[in-house]
């Protein structure tokens, strides 16, 4: 162990990965803030960036990426009450509320803070738990990996939307499309119209791109030229701030930062849930163990850094079940195994066996982007202010530009740039008639695998379903799948409330 | 349009998918025939009929529960309202005519095109920045690619010069 230790060093600790870090960390603060782009676009779109870079630079940048966006997207909140991603609309009452009582920098160090406590404790879980979960999920064969599947199927599309249906139907469109190409076990080519492009089948990265960054570029669209030009107003002044926050003010805060990391760490492992609700659930347990919760909203310290914790806890504990297991928990996390998969690692237990050095150099560059965040983010807060006020007009063309060279450099051609276009259609249609964009994507990377592992299980069964019944790790998965189910019908008015919520506060 | 009225037709919308696959799935998947497969569940054609027919009962499943909808399904809200303007439709021409014209015309130029005409329909009119953010980022691009990321971009017209 201590040797793989070493040899993890050994790849972090190249100048080329401190650069592509700082550059991830300096690129996720930036997308981060300005309302509407968000980390998974950012990945998404820069993802075709690190096709030439060693798999830790590539892995790196994107870890800086997107611990940084989700971090950011508080910045817009505070300054100018509009949550840069869904995942800092908990931040947005009292980030708002304290700028406008004159403590605008106060509110936005606690806020990185926090953050960085959150990420980094977030990080620390990971490493304790990655290691012996992935010797665990070495013991699965097909069954136990088909169960493990469907159930984080069934929770993604259960959780992802505020209609349990609607996400199940966006992951079985998720699985269908996967079936396009090769079949993985005989090579048999399906689905191909003729179309020799689509022998190979559909690329994920354009796919990926279209769905989240032509979507959302074609959602903001709506609004015409007056919405795409609207120039945002930082209406707190950051000059006549009462100071900066302090460690005593930390340290005070401390107790209820640990509290909420934890309620984002549990909320990060499990998979289709996101950082959103981390930052809702941990906002409203500190809200309800304050001394102080009429505060709340109205300018609550305490109430900032819970939401925060809690948003930036899930950062970690999202490549848990990613990384172990080969199971991405959200869409920023099937980017992530994507540009594994690009590197040639291949997420899941044998990565740990076969590679722990690359893993533990994986570990690294989480810490290490926690470090260069709170350094970035504490000295550059009041340059980095001034993005906001970008107007749309000027970005998204760029962001298009970018989008269709990231599809052109998967296979240098034409065809991935209209499958980008598919992808965004179908993803602003399936966003206009409320479908949950998660469930399809993720399903449609997990495709080939949920099919191999269904597969081979029923021939191992001779041809009968029985096996998962008898294999006790496969029926405890299936039937934690159909459990889940359940309690997600049962609840799914909670799920709606708080999904709305979230929606409501990020527009 | 109210909510369970909208999820009735995206409802019906995906039965008709859902049976349109099942009708291609013998056509488009084709039977191995270097191999004796005597299990359903090892032919290439079994998952793609298994998700089909499980999007189907889920379409139907959507189009009861229209029949049953909460209080609040019955009221008018923007579900499935699609609004197509200039803006969105100038984004998918664009990038349309960018793949058709860019081995003729190459990367570089084709960039810099799309990206000062996509700032003009989206309403800006400082020109000063047009050029430079649309020139300045191009350029970046188109170097970053070619150079470190090591892609043949297009050159086009800028053959022998870029």
């Amino acid at each position: 162990m201590i040797q793989d230790i070493i040899s993890g060093f050994q790849i972090f600790f190249h100048i080329e990965v401190i650069i592509a870090l700082i550059v991830g960390v300096a690129g996720g603060m930036v997308v981060g803030i300005l309302p509407g782009l968000g980390g998974t676009m950012a990945i998404a779109v820069l993802l075709p960036v690190t096709f030439g870079m060693s798999p830790i630079t590539a892995i790196g940048m994107l870890v800086g990426i997107y611990k940084a966006s989700t971090h950011a997207g508080s910045i817009s909140a505070i300054l100018i009450h509009t949550p840069g991603t869904a995942a800092a609309a908990a931040t947005v009452n009292d980030g708002y509320s304290l700028a406008q009582q004159g403590q605008a920098l106060k509110a936005l160090d606690h806020d990185l803070f926090a953050s960085v406590t959150g990420s980094t404790l977030s990080s620390v879980a990971l490493v304790v738990i990655a290691f012996p979960l992935a010797s665990l999920a070495l013991m699965f064969g097909a069954p136990e990996r088909f169960g493990i599947l469907l159930f984080a199927l069934t929770i993604i599309g259960g959780v992802s939307g505020t209609n349990l249906v609607k996400g199940i139907v966006s992951g079985l469109l998720g699985l269908f499309l996967s079936t396009v190409g090769m079949d993985p076990i005989y090579g048999t080519t399906r689905f191909s119209f003729g179309i020799f492009q689509l022998r190979g089948g559909i690329d994920f990265i354009a796919m990926l791109i279209g769905m989240y960054a032509l979507s959302e570029i074609l959602i903001q669209c709506e609004g015409g030229i007056k919405k795409l030009n609207k120039r945002e107003e930082i209406k707190v002044d950051l000059k006549s701030g009462r100071g900066r926050g302090t460690l005593k003010e930390y340290f005070t805060l401390l107790p209820t930062i640990i509290r909420s990391t934890l309620y984002g760490i549990g909320i990060g492992a499990l998979p289709g849930v996101g950082a959103a609700v981390g930052a809702f659930m941990a906002y409203s347990q500190a809200w309800y163990k304050s001394k102080a919760p009429d505060l709340y909203g109205k300018g609550s310290l305490e109430g900032l850094v819970a939401a925060e914790a809690g948003n930036n806890g899930v950062t970690g504990a999202a490549f848990i079940p990613t990384l172990t297991l080969g199971i991405p928990g959200d869409i920023t996390m099937a980017l992530m195994l994507g540009a594994l998969m690009i590197q040639g690692l291949t997420p899941g237990p044998a990565l740990f066996e076969d590679n722990a050095p690359m893993v533990y150099a994986i570990f690294m560059s989480l810490f290490a982007c926690c470090l260069i965040l709170l350094v970035i983010g504490y000295f550059t807060i009041p340059l980095l202010t001034k993005i906001v006020t970008i107007p749309k007009s000027l970005l998204y063309p760029v962001i298009v530009m970018l989008a269709i060279v990231g599809c052109y450099a998967v296979s240098v051609r034409g065809f991935e740039i209209y499958v980008m276009l598919f992808g965004g259609i179908l993803g602003y249609v399936m966003r206009k008639f409320d479908f949950p964009l998660a469930p399809i994507n993720i399903a449609f990377i997990l495709g080939p695998m949920v099919e191999t592992s269904l597969r081979h299980s029923m021939v191992m069964g001779n041809g009968s379903p029985a096996i998962f019944v008898t294999r006790p790790i496969a029926l405890f998965f299936i039937l934690l799948a159909v459990f889940s189910l359940v309690m997600i019908y049962k609840r799914i008015d909670k799920i709606k409330s708080l999904r709305a919520k979230i929606q409501q506060k990020s527009s | 349009m109210k909510d369970y009225i909208v999820n009735r037709i995206t409802g019906f919308f995906l039965l008709l998918l859902s049976i349109l696959l099942v009708i291609l799935v013998p056509r488009q998947v084709p039977e191995a025939t270097y191999k004796q497969i005597e299990i359903a569940a090892e032919q290439a054609d079994f998952f793609p009929y298994l998700a089909a027919i499980l999007l189907g009962i889920m379409s139907l499943i959507l189009i009861a529960g229209s029949f049953f909808p909460h209080a609040e399904d019955k009221e008018k809200s923007t579900l499935g309202k699609i609004t197509i303007n200039r803006e969105m439709i100038a984004v998918l021409v664009l990038i349309f005519l960018f793949i058709v014209t860019v081995e003729f015309v190459g990367f570089l130029l084709n960039a810099i095109l799309l990206i000062f005409i996509l700032m003009y329909i989206m309403g800006q009119r400082h020109w000063v920045k047009m050029a430079v953010i649309s020139v300045g980022m191009s350029l970046v691009i188109n170097y970053f690619f070619v150079q470190a990321a090591r892609v043949p971009m297009p050159p086009g017209l800028l053959q022998g010069i870029f």
